[in-house]
């Protein structure tokens, strides 16, 4: 870790790649206004509409990012079973607005799960999970959602929240069974596991769902269509085009505030740093760890259900998580991976370089266009980064311990 | 604890000065491998000569499986390098030799159909048409497919290697997850710009190759002999003084490189010759399959390497082979695991599979716990148990068990863990596992007891249990024995016979782990940290 | 506890009774038996690798005891957790002093406090931290690692004492600092424990450390050899030929 003044003293200001950066600026900035200045049809609407779109994407990647940077900061693992947890939040959200009411039985299981979720939540704010707040709203959640999820079907909102809820639990269990015996055993191994518990997740997945593609639309206003008026030229898109980036935003100043400002919060950053001396301090760093999972899986599951809004419908789960899995990932490691803005600046900037670039280099008559290779564009840029710069954007020099 | 004084008196070491001054026994080694072999060569024609292609076809995927592993290990087990892009090299080399060797008819099949991404030249970049190129148009008929195959395969690996050599450049900047990503990175890159139209001129974009002559893919002579020569080639590495350099570099890079290894050198090269047998395992591989897909060059192949690695042992070439032995026969043999039963039929395989989990972890904790052994004669117990249910199970349908003697098999299961001399229950095992126990009985007892009733009529269909298993597989032996069902004994004559020349004494292991000072090697002391907190 | 027997025993504030523990299957400390009494400042002595950072981990929780006792005012307590005993009245400056470095240094001092509710007690404890080292104060909102070597020292001590804690054990404090600062450590160090906080303090330099001490141990290849008053130390002819060197 970064020993005293050191690590200050010399941050030589690269140039290149502040150069590169101002060339692609070039290049962007020059194809716009060739494309403006060649049809009608590119106008300020369309750029408008590219943009936010772009950030609409990079939201939804920013959701699971942060999950992978929060993970990969406390025990330098990562996280390979992430992108399956964005899928099961994503399947979650759908058993609970299509599948409700359930049987009594099953919904008292469900229940179960997610009171002992709003539990460990609530244990945030009250310290412990034996006070007697915790314990009574822990009750309540229990009778209260085993007669919800029996009797009636679920709005999405509920469902969001509910899975959210779950799919925390989910991430705590993984910890618990997979990754915490783990917790002295060499790095390789913890990966092996990691891609272990991710096929174990596809393969339940399928268990459940088979290899067909599921229709994802629930009756939420979010859906609805917007129409804006900008400029000569119209935006049509639904409501998800500016719902879903304040959501993601309202989640993220409320992550970023819990981890600034209350006591596990720093007690995670503590842990992050030096997990021994934190144990010292009297942190309990299994149970930091175990937080940090509920909290990142929480993300991803709303990443998930936003995602199935977005698409219209989920891809088997044995592909669903993987891409998002891995381009967030390359989010996370782009903008330096441990640090949370980081995560949030390096899945803008993928969600930008898959969406904008399409948009302005778009399929024409004699440009077959960059969409086949949107995909690669990620990791390609993933692997340089990692060759170049593996601190990433924000990050300091995180040189291996030698 | 000073050593030097002791070497006269110790009678240990005494001996084992003699032994080692005795030579391994070369001449008789010899002799016993081509013995072996010959033995081998026999039990194959036999086995082939049975009749059932699915054994042979399962025998001749094993071999090319084999090579595939084997080669991926000498990175992860050897160098220590975890890299998961394997299936990226199986692709080129799988990719070259389907080009090479497809037969003319099924060339002209591409062009005829207009969706090909495929032109004229790149059509006709066959070995045949490079034969009568250079005049050795004699040597394009069918009877010399076989050399025209074998140069493919050998074209395969060499791209692969080319591959490999891209791929091992990053290895010499990072490390550890990083690089394990980088090499994730690598294969999926591989397999998604093949569909690009950068590449689909080449690789006949989405659609692939269909018609790769299958005569070598699944003939078990072939992919044998393509095995023991790789194992030839990579035992020959390993325990070379390359190999032993790669041993240092995973041990320890910077005391390597300090010592005067030149890690450049070792990674590349380990990652070259990995690359390369992967190449030629995936030309085998689609000789087998009969066509080139993307589809079958996806992560999940280097994920069954990974648990056949794992689960067999890193440290030596026999575990390896045994680890995909098994991952074999679960993707071969595990159909039945995936068919459609009725509900209460799958509560009973569950009911009993928690039972046999939960016994094997009381076994497991009281035996890790008491620091005593458990009494052979209960793990033969419980291990002949298990096979007998593997042999009762739908896998072997000629025997059956009927239901009687299935919860026959299964009392030993539920008795075990609670004698005196075998279980020990003062040190606290946790409830869940006597949960799990009950939960295993309760369910096996409804699926079994009822299967009228209701909603256990209803059919399941279980999709994707094969994954589930060697998913979950993996992280148990992950969790319970890293090293490995073998770990790191690697098989040879000495050991059968009991020389174990090899093999450190205890007292040598007490030194060693002496002279690791605790202090400066977190890794090679016992997990002194506090792992016991209540999460 | 603390029964009174017919001659009056003081209470113990840390005993260890025997204690053998193991790195697998290395033994690292054999039967160690020490003692430190409430407002005392003990040292503990000893070269590379006789087991002294062994021992703090130990009591600390972080090793855990594999044959013997100990006792931690009077409760069992080498069963208990880390945090638990944290909570019990035990505070650690570990070596190298290992402040937070990306964390401000008042985070720091909070962290310090981590397992504590009262507010106004806190706030005590803080002034007197900024009394006994102006410096932090100074730097409150600066970075950990933006500090000196003995600036850390000080954060680290400081952090220590948020915790109001009954017995200080400290890791090699002069480790790395100049011989100026290790005397003004120490003078802090007792003064710290002249406030009635128990000292325990691991450390090569054994002239300092035994100037200010109460009472010393010292530890070869993981046993007791010696023990008694500092002052006895001092003056013991084994103890100036192997630590304390020839004048």
């Amino acid at each position: 870790m970064a020993v005293s003044s050191v690590s200050r003293a010399k941050r030589k200001v690269n140039w290149l790649p502040w150069l590169l950066l101002l060339g692609i600026a070039v290049i962007i900035i020059g194809r716009i206004i060739y494309l403006y200045s060649l049809d009608p049809r590119f106008n300020t609407a369309f750029f408008l509409r590219a943009f936010i779109e772009s950030v609409k994407l990079g939201s939804l990647y920013a959701l699971i990012a942060l999950g992978y940077t929060m993970v990969y900061g406390i025990i330098r693992l990562i996280n390979f079973a992430h992108g399956e947890v964005f899928m099961v939040g994503a399947f979650m959200t759908y058993f609970f607005f299509t599948f409700t009411p359930y049987p009594w039985f099953i919904s008292a299981i469900y229940a179960a799960i997610i009171a002992y979720g709003s539990m460990r939540v609530l244990e945030f704010f009250r310290g412990s999970m034996r006070d007697p707040l915790v314990l009574a709203a822990g009750g309540v959640i229990f009778i209260g959602l085993t007669v919800l999820v029996s009797s009636i079907t679920f709005p999405f909102w509920l469902a969001l929240i509910c899975s959210m809820i779950f799919t925390g639990v989910l991430g705590i269990v993984i910890d618990r069974v997979a990754y915490f015996p783990l917790r002295t055993a060499p790095r390789n191994s913890l990966l092996i596991t990691a891609i272990a518990v991710s096929f174990l997740l596809q393969n339940l997945g399928l268990l459940v769902f088979t290899n067909r593609q599921t229709p994802f639309r629930p009756d939420t206003p979010l859906i609805q269509p917007l129409q804006l008026t900008v400029g000569n030229g119209q935006v049509f898109s639904n409501w998800l085009l500016l719902a879903i980036p304040l959501i993601t935003a309202i989640l993220v100043v409320v992550l970023t505030l819990f981890v600034n400002r209350t006591r596990l919060g720093k007690a995670m950053r503590a842990s992050a740093q030096d997990a021994e001396t934190a144990q010292m301090m009297g942190v309990s760093v299994n149970k930091v760890i175990a937080t940090t999972f509920l909290l990142g899986s929480m993300l991803a599951a709303a990443g998930g259900a936003m995602w199935g809004l977005n698409f219209g419908s989920l891809n088997q789960p044995a592909i669903l998580g993987i891409l998002p899995g891995i381009k967030a990932f390359s989010a996370a490691v782009i903008g330096g991976i441990g640090s949370l803005p980081g995560a949030v600046i390096g899945a803008i900037i993928i969600g930008f370089l898959e969406n904008f670039t399409t948009a302005i280099f778009p399929k024409t008559a004699t440009f077959q266009g960059v969409t086949e290779f949107k995909d690669t564009f990620a990791f390609i840029l993933l692997i340089i980064v990692l060759l170049v710069r593996p601190s990433g954007i924000v990050g300091e020099d995180l040189s291996e311990k030698v | 604890m000073a050593v030097s004084s002791r070497l006269d008196q110790n009678p240990q070491i005494v001996e084992r000065t003699k032994t080692l001054a005795f030579q391994q026994n070369r001449g008789r080694n010899l002799l016993l491998t081509l013995g072996a072999g010959l033995v081998f060569i026999l039990l194959l024609w036999f086995f082939t000569g049975l009749g059932s292609a699915k054994l042979t076809q399962a025998l001749a995927l094993f071999a090319i499986w084999g090579v595939a592993t084997v080669s991926l290990n000498l990175i992860n087990g050897t160098l220590g390098i975890l890299s998961l892009g394997h299936h990226g090299f199986m692709l080129i080399g799988g990719y070259t030799t389907a080009l090479l060797i497809l037969p003319d008819d099924a060339r002209q099949r591409i062009l005829d159909s207009g969706r090909s991404a495929m032109t004229e030249t790149t059509v006709g970049l066959s070995i045949s048409n490079l034969f009568n190129a250079i005049g050795l148009g004699g040597l394009t008929g069918d009877d010399t497919l076989w050399l025209r195959f074998l140069l493919a395969l050998f074209a395969g690996g060499l791209m692969a290697a080319l591959a490999g050599l891209i791929v091992g450049i990053p290895s010499l900047r990072l490390r550890g997850d990083y690089l394990a990503i980088v090499t994730f990175g690598f294969g999926e890159i591989i397999r998604l710009s093949a569909s690009t139209r950068i590449f689909a001129p080449l690789t006949n974009g989405a659609l692939g190759f269909a018609g790769v002559p299958s005569d070598f893919g699944k003939s078990v002579w072939w992919t044998f002999g393509i095995l023991a020569f790789t194992l030839f080639i990579i035992s020959k590495l390993k325990y070379s003084s390359y190999g032993r350099a790669m041993e240092s570099i995973r041990e320890d890079e910077i005391a390597s490189e300090a010592m005067g290894v030149n890690l450049a050198y070792h990674k590349v090269l380990g990652f070259v010759i990995s690359a390369f047998f992967a190449g030629v395992a995936g030309g085998l591989w689609v000789s087998w399959l009969g066509n080139a897909r993307l589809d079958n060059f996806l992560f999940t192949l280097t994920f069954f390497f990974l648990v056949a690695i794992s689960a067999g042992g890193t440290g030596s070439i026999t575990g390896v082979l045994l680890g995909t032995a098994l991952v074999i026969f679960v993707r071969q043999y595990g159909d039945p695991l995936e068919e459609t039963y009725a509900i209460s039929r799958w509560l009973e395989f569950i009911g009993i599979i928690l039972i046999i989990a939960g016994a094997a972890f009381l076994l497991y904790r009281s035996f890790n716990r008491s620091g005593k052994r458990l009494p052979d004669w209960s793990v033969w117990l419980f291990t002949a148990n298990l096979v007998i249910l593997l042999l009762g199970s739908p896998v072997f349908p000629a025997i059956n068990l009927g239901k009687i003697g299935l919860y026959i098999f299964l009392i030993p299961f539920l008795v075990l863990p609670f004698l005196p001399n075998v279980g020990d229950k003062s040190k606290g095992v946790g409830w869940i596992v006597y949960a799990l126990l009950g939960i295993g009985v309760i369910t096996l007892l409804i699926g079994g007891i009822s299967p009228g009733a209701g909603w256990l009529t209803g059919t399941f269909r279980g999709f994707g249990m094969r994954g589930i298993a060697l998913a979950i597989l993996l992280i148990v032996i992950m969790i319970f024995r890293p090293a490995g069902i073998v770990g790191r004994h690697e098989f040879s004559w000495g050991w059968l016979f009991r020389e174990r020349l090899d093999q450190p004494t205890d007292e040598e292991r007490k030194q060693d782990a002496w002279l690791s000072n605790p202090e400066l090697n977190r890794a090679g002391g016992a997990a002194a940290v506090d792992t016991e907190e209540d999460a | 506890m603390g029964e009174r027997s017919n001659v009056a025993e003081r209470e113990k504030l840390l005993e260890l009774k025997k204690v053998t523990t193991h790195y697998g299957p290395i033994r690292v400390l054999t039967d160690v038996d020490m003692v430190i009494y409430p407002g005392e400042m003990v040292c503990l002595l000893g070269g590379n690798a006789s087991g002294k950072s062994t021992t703090l981990k130990t009591i600390l929780g972080i090793v855990k005891v594999s044959e013997g006792e100990m006792y931690f005012r009077g409760e069992r307590a080498d069963q208990l957790s880390t945090a638990e005993r944290i909570e019990r009245g035990m505070a650690v400056v570990p070596e190298n002093r290992r402040i937070f470095s990306k964390m401000t240094v008042l985070e720091n001092l909070e962290m310090g406090a981590y397992l504590r509710d009262d507010k106004k007690g806190i706030k005590e404890d803080m002034d007197y931290v900024f009394e006994l080292f102006p410096r932090v104060k100074e730097r409150l909102h600066q970075k950990g690692g933006t500090m000196s070597g003995g600036e850390q020292q000080m954060l680290a001590m400081g952090r220590a004492l948020m915790s109001r804690p009954k017995l200080i054990l400290m890791d090699e404090p002069s480790m790395g600092l100049a011989p100026l600062f290790v005397e003004r450590i120490f003078e802090i160090i007792k003064q710290v424990n002249e406030r009635g906080i128990s000292v325990f303090v691991v450390e090569q330099n054994a002239n300092v450390a035994l100037s200010i001490a109460d009472r010393g141990y010292v530890l070869q290849t993981g046993e007791v050899v010696l023990s008694g008053p500092a002052k006895e130390l001092l003056n013991n002819e084994a103890m100036k030929k192997a630590y304390l060197g020839e004048v």
